[in-house]
């Protein structure tokens, strides 16, 4: 014995030929004068052989038919597809609406208008004054995505025991929520949620309930979400709140947003602007608005006196009252009764001008503007909107946002870079799932409001879905950017892909006629294709 | 340069053996189809540049190695997806585990696959491309992005956690 035994990883590598020529031979060398290590040498061979042989033993997988990248006439046959799906689609989802009772119709986030008006007001909200108080519901929604966080770490580290860390995550995040609240009144009941009048709160006061209704003092902002919301007293700061019914009859100190069925202001007094949406949007007789009123609905009453400007957008709208400044209103009618007084001009944008009607006694002082919009017709704005420059600042500005999220999206979940629908099949199953969970995700979140785990886990579902919706056709973006993209030398930077594919998106959902359909099938697709990869990913760490 | 039809033949041929080497570098079935789906579909667009004078299952296993590390490689963001090279070379040094040839006859068959398949991914990888594909310890640490001796290490390393794994489970 000269030589020393060989380490493991001498012998590993001598079995895999994979040893210089020097050291196997003088491992050789040291074989022939020992019998242990020759005996370990031949079962490790053996263990090689076989370890080979049971790897190389092929799957007993079918082979399925090749997928063929789509070429032009398939494409154009799956446009014609998708057209007449959604044309089939359309006339079911008209019938499954009717079947919806209509006291929750308002719920139907494509209830026609409604959803748009939420995102024009929401957007106005932002561009006026929403900074202080998109401050504090980014901080609120922050808290609420750091609780999930930590559920979520709760979770990990309780791997084996799934049960007991899906029920610890949900103890935890009902028991952090008391305690972020101290920064607001929190009030949520079954039934009626009131704050009687006389009571005063020198806080924000968050109501929820089926009725929630305001008689006493707010010193601060308001938001209540209910199905009908009533202030009779008076908020001093903003009041936000979405309900079937808006009733507002007290004094308010700083904006309103309102949206809902009916969104209606009567002898009350709001200090800076409001904004209504909903199908009804009256400011009714006895009302002052201090600053703006901005309303979109089916229709839009303005009884009331306005300090600044109207915009107003809706199927009629009706002017009685006095507007300090400009209105600008745009629908299928625009109409003003005595004894309207506009103090600056009058823009009217209908679809006929035979739609625009001033009553005698009503009084315009500056001019009275009145545009045909081919738009406000049933036919889409198509002809119009891509004329002008606007359009494409939006469009620019649109693509510009969702890059710069998709790559914080796709940097942190790194797997949603290469997530992939294998198939047609795959695909419709996916967006099925997608369908699913755009449907379920709200009615739970809802749901969860009005039982006991309440209304913490109910907000985070619904921020869960809005950022599933939009982060949606970001993930279907990047899955477009890689298709188009690929070579076996791999595929180049993932903001490259998504880049690509955000262009693309974003020129479909804007198509005359199908873009509508084309956002809402992807809208789906990518949802589901959410959904496969948190599903992929919890099995993984559950 | 391939004809459509030479590539349907390629395809029909090859499929299972691709799929087979996804399925071990990946570890689960589902999405080693996807992945297998994905390598011929990337083989499909680059098939002008398959030179036909090469054995088509060389050209295909490289792209579906190449695809696998990189899924890997993403679903898993730290830097050392591999580990350091001393840490294993020293790991692989102490264990001395027995070598287990008797369990790897055909009857534990399932058994085994399923302990490769819950092998660590930094053993998986490297242990699945030298004895699937037949690579050499620099082929697999030029696809891995490590060094050779890390590579050797690595999949010293890998027969070991097997041998463990397979040694704890009832017979």
């Amino acid at each position: 014995m000269t030589t020393p035994c060989p380490t493991p990883l001498v012998r590993s590598a001598y079995v895999d030929d994979e040893l210089a020529p020097a050291d196997a031979a003088a491992l050789e060398t040291h074989l022939d004068s020992c019998a242990a290590c020759r005996a370990r040498i031949a079962a490790l061979r053996t263990e090689r052989i076989a370890l080979r042989a049971l790897l190389a033993a092929e799957e007993p997988a079918a082979t399925p038919e090749f997928q063929r990248p789509l070429g032009p006439a398939s494409l154009a046959l799956a446009g014609f597809g998708a057209v007449a799906v959604g044309a089939f689609a359309s006339s079911v989802w008209g019938e499954l609406a009717s079947a919806v009772p209509s006291g929750l119709r308002w719920l139907n986030p494509f209830d026609s208008g409604s959803l748009v008006n939420l995102f024009v007001s929401a957007l106005l909200f932002i561009h006026n004054e929403g900074i202080a108080m998109l401050t504090s519901i980014v901080q609120f929604s922050a808290a609420a995505v750091l609780v999930a966080l930590l559920a979520y770490v709760c979770a990990a580290i309780l791997k084996p025991r799934a049960g007991t860390a899906v029920l610890l995550s949900v103890l935890l995040v009902v028991a952090a929520f008391p305690g972020l609240s101290h920064a607001l009144e929190l009030r949520k009941t079954e039934g009626v949620t009131t704050i009687a009048a006389g009571e005063t709160i020198n806080d924000t006061v968050l109501a929820v309930g089926d009725t929630v209704s305001i008689d006493g003092d707010v010193n601060g902002d308001l938001l209540a979400f209910a199905r009908l919301v009533t202030v009779r007293g008076s908020v001093s700061g903003d009041v936000i709140t979405a309900a079937e019914t808006v009733e507002i009859q007290g004094k308010v100190g700083g904006s309103v947003f309102g949206a809902g069925r009916a969104v209606t202001l009567t002898q009350s007094r709001v200090g800076r602007n409001f904004y209504g949406a909903g199908s009804d949007v009256r400011i009714g007789t006895g009302t002052e608005i201090v600053g703006n009123a901005a309303a979109a609905g089916q229709t839009v009453n303005v009884d009331g006196k306005v300090g600044v400007d109207v915009f107003g957008a809706g199927r009629d709208f009706t002017l009685r009252g006095e507007v300090a400044r400009n209105v600008v209103a745009a629908g299928q009618s625009v109409t003003l009764l005595a004894p309207a007084t506009v103090g600056g001009d009058l823009t009217a944008r209908v679809g006929d001008l035979d739609r625009v009607q001033i009553a005698p006694g009503a009084t315009v002082r500056g001019n009275v503007d009145k545009q045909v919009v081919e738009g406000m017709r049933k036919q889409a704005a198509a002809g119009s909107k891509y004329l002008t420059a606007s359009f494409y600042v939006w469009q620019l500005v649109r693509l510009v946002a969702a890059f710069l999220s998709g790559l914080v999206l796709l940097w942190l979940f790194t797997g949603l870079q290469t997530a992939s629908v294998r198939d047609t099949g795959d695909g419709v199953k996916t967006g099925l799932f997608g369908l699913i969970t755009l449907i379920a995700l709200p009615v739970f979140a809802l749901i969860a409001c009005f039982t006991v785990v309440g209304l913490p886990l109910g907000l985070i579902g619904a921020v869960v879905w809005l950022l599933g919706l939009y982060f949606a056709k970001i993930v279907v973006a990047q899955l477009i950017g890689r298709r188009l993209f690929l070579s076996p030398q791999g595929v180049p930077h993932y903001a490259a892909t998504l880049l690509a594919g955000l262009v693309i998106v974003i020129v479909a959902i804007n198509l005359p006629w199908i873009g509508w359909l084309v956002s809402f099938l992807l809208t789906l697709l990518g949802l589901g294709m959410l959904v496969n990869y948190v599903s992929e990913r919890s099995g993984r760490t559950l | 340069m391939t004809s459509e039809a030479a590539f349907a033949d390629h395809y029909r041929q090859h499929y299972r053996r691709v799929l087979g080497l996804c399925r071990q570098l990946l570890g689960r079935l589902q999405p080693a189809e996807d992945a297998a789906q994905e390598v011929f579909l990337r083989a499909y667009r680059a098939r002008a540049s398959y030179d036909p004078a090469r054995p088509f299952e060389g050209w295909i296993l490289t792209i579906a190695s190449n695809y696998c590390v990189d899924v890997v490689r993403r679903r898993r963001k730290e830097a050392s997806l591999f580990g350091s090279e001393s840490d294993e070379r020293i790991a692989a040094e102490a264990d001395d585990s027995d070598v287990l040839a008797d369990v790897l006859s055909e009857e534990r068959a399932t058994e085994v696959k399923a302990a490769i398949a819950a092998l660590p991914e930094r053993y998986r990888l490297p242990l699945v491309l030298a004895y699937y594909r037949d690579a050499s310890y620099d082929e697999v640490a030029a696809a891995l992005g490590i060094t050779r001796t890390h590579a050797g290490a690595l999949i010293c390393r890998a027969k070991q956690a097997l041998r463990g794994a397979l040694k704890k489970e009832p017979a």
